[in-house]
């Protein structure tokens, strides 16, 4: 199971810039669905890359789905020679993406995120016209059920007409 | 940031803002209706989002704790059945 405020709390706590994306960032504007993993959009600077290699340190990160026993190391090489990063952790599934399609990077996401506030911790969640966005961009049939779900959630909280 | 331009690309609707560091960035997004999508939002229980909609950030993500705790009893429990079965 999932322990989403630990999650939050290793990210945010060591000042790790990253935005929520994916179902807990649908849940957090008012999904209903049930999802398992934290997604996060990681800003690829060097800096921020230090800190995610200190803070999943003791956190046993490994590559999720991956046999057992590969000689897998997580640090601030392998983060930099790689991107995006489906991970099982103590708390969880963690997938650290440093790009999603349609939507690009941290540097490209951040003015279409906002602040959310849970657990005494703050951090940035993909806002929800772009949330509809980028899984509207990924194209996967599995999707579309949600992406009606946020659809109708931003039309509960706009009033618009459909 | 002062609205630049507007652009149009298939489905989707966006201006094109430009930044004090002279880069474009989209804002403003506009979703254009997508047909398929249309036809399974007939079926979205528009309660439940009025009821998770009343609930703070934290409530929503507890909720959400609370539901897949339930989820993977409801696993347990069928391992169990499907062992004695």
């Amino acid at each position: 199971m999932t322990d989403f405020k630990g999650l939050l709390r290793t990210l945010s706590e060591p000042g790790i810039e990253f935005i929520l994306v994916g179902g807990v960032a649908a849940v957090a504007h008012g999904s209903a669905r049930l999802t398992q993993d934290v997604d996060v959009v990681y800003r690829r600077t060097k800096d921020n890359i230090a800190k995610l290699a200190t803070a999943l340190a003791d956190k046993t990160p490994y590559l999720r789905g991956a046999p057992p026993g590969l000689p897998f190391r997580w640090d601030q090489e392998s983060i930099r020679r790689g991107l995006n990063f489906t991970l099982t952790t103590d708390l969880g599934d963690l997938d650290l993406l440093g790009e999603i399609t349609g939507g690009g990077g941290y540097e490209e996401l951040l003015p279409h995120s906002v602040v959310i506030r849970a657990f005494g911790i703050e951090c940035r969640c993909l806002d929800l016209p772009h949330l509809i966005h980028v899984k509207r961009a990924a194209g996967r049939p599995r999707d579309l059920e949600a992406i009606a779900e946020l659809e109708a959630i931003l039309h509960e909280k706009t009033g618009d007409q459909e | 940031m002062k609205p630049a331009r507007l652009r149009e690309t298939g489905r989707e609707c966006y201006n094109l803002v430009k930044t004090l560091s002279g880069k474009f960035v989209k804002k403003s997004l506009k979703l254009e209706p997508d047909p398929v999508i249309e036809v399974y939002k007939k079926d979205i229980d528009r309660t439940l989002i009025r009821e998770n909609l009343k609930l703070s950030v934290e409530e929503r993500l507890l909720k959400l704790m609370e539901l897949q705790r339930f989820a993977t009893e409801l696993r347990r429990a069928g391992r169990e059945m499907r062992k004695t079965s």
